[in-house]
């Protein structure tokens, strides 16, 4: 069971993960906003915040490079919003 | 240098043809990662009735164009295709050109594929003249279907 110690250990670091993503996308695809603008669940695509498809390639190079996690095409859903990105990160990345 | 592909063979694996055909020959072919290629600069081509009389400069544009074309072979099946397949040029991103094209120059192109993902593969492209750098940057190439 974990600790209350260890479980507010890992809410900072998904915290700082979203955060960093926020900033990655807003600095990566130039977009006009200010990173703390993004909501984690806002959709990124459509009427979220009006990505395109080749923003999603460049959604996938700026991961691969800061975390070194690969997206694949098996799952689009992963672009749905900053927690699902998040969410496949800690799920694929690289264990020290 | 030896050539891997010649122009006939070329024409063969891509859609383009006259007024859009760009290159002279690949040098280097690993399929599906990166190319080499070469296109000679002519005084002849009709591009320079206009762009500029009396002055001579090769368009840019025009080397974006035969840097897609190289990234084009680079994405193309290694066999020859019935009906080769068009890859459509989606991004032109951080393009920089260094020095001019001129006729009698012969610029060396050289493509490296990168992140691929949905059926568009993301380029650095590289050209070069007597191995001094003339222009540079990445091109995203789209192949539907894919």
């Amino acid at each position: 069971m974990s600790t209350f110690t260890e479980i507010h250990a890992l809410a900072e670091q998904r915290s700082a993960l979203n955060a960093r993503l926020r900033s990655l996308l807003v600095e990566g695809l130039e977009l006009p906003i200010v990173a703390g603008m993004i909501e984690d669940d806002q959709p990124l695509f459509g009427r979220g915040l009006e990505l395109d498809s080749l923003d999603t390639l460049e959604i996938v190079s700026l991961v691969e490079e800061e975390f070194e996690v690969y997206i694949t095409d098996d799952d689009k859903s992963v672009f749905g919003s900053i927690n699902k990105v998040a969410d496949y990160i800690v799920a694929n990345r690289p264990r020290p | 240098m030896s050539t891997v592909l010649t122009a006939a063979q070329i024409l063969r694996r891509l859609p383009h043809r006259h007024p859009f055909v760009m290159l002279d020959a690949v040098t280097e072919l690993v399929p599906s990662q990166s190319g080499a290629a070469l296109k000679n600069i002519s005084i002849s081509d009709p591009v320079f009735a206009g762009h500029f009389p009396g002055e001579p400069i090769y368009p840019g544009v025009l080397l974006i164009e035969a840097a897609g074309h190289l990234c084009g072979l680079v994405m193309a099946d290694l066999d020859e295709p019935a009906a080769p397949a068009i890859g459509y040029l989606a991004s032109v991103k951080r393009f920089r050109f260094v020095t001019l094209v001129r006729p009698g120059d012969q610029v060396r192109i050289r493509a490296t594929a990168g992140t691929r993902f949905g059926g568009m593969t993301d380029f650095s492209v590289a050209l070069s003249v007597n191995g001094a750098d003339v222009a540079s940057g990445s091109l995203v190439i789209a192949l539907p279907n894919s």
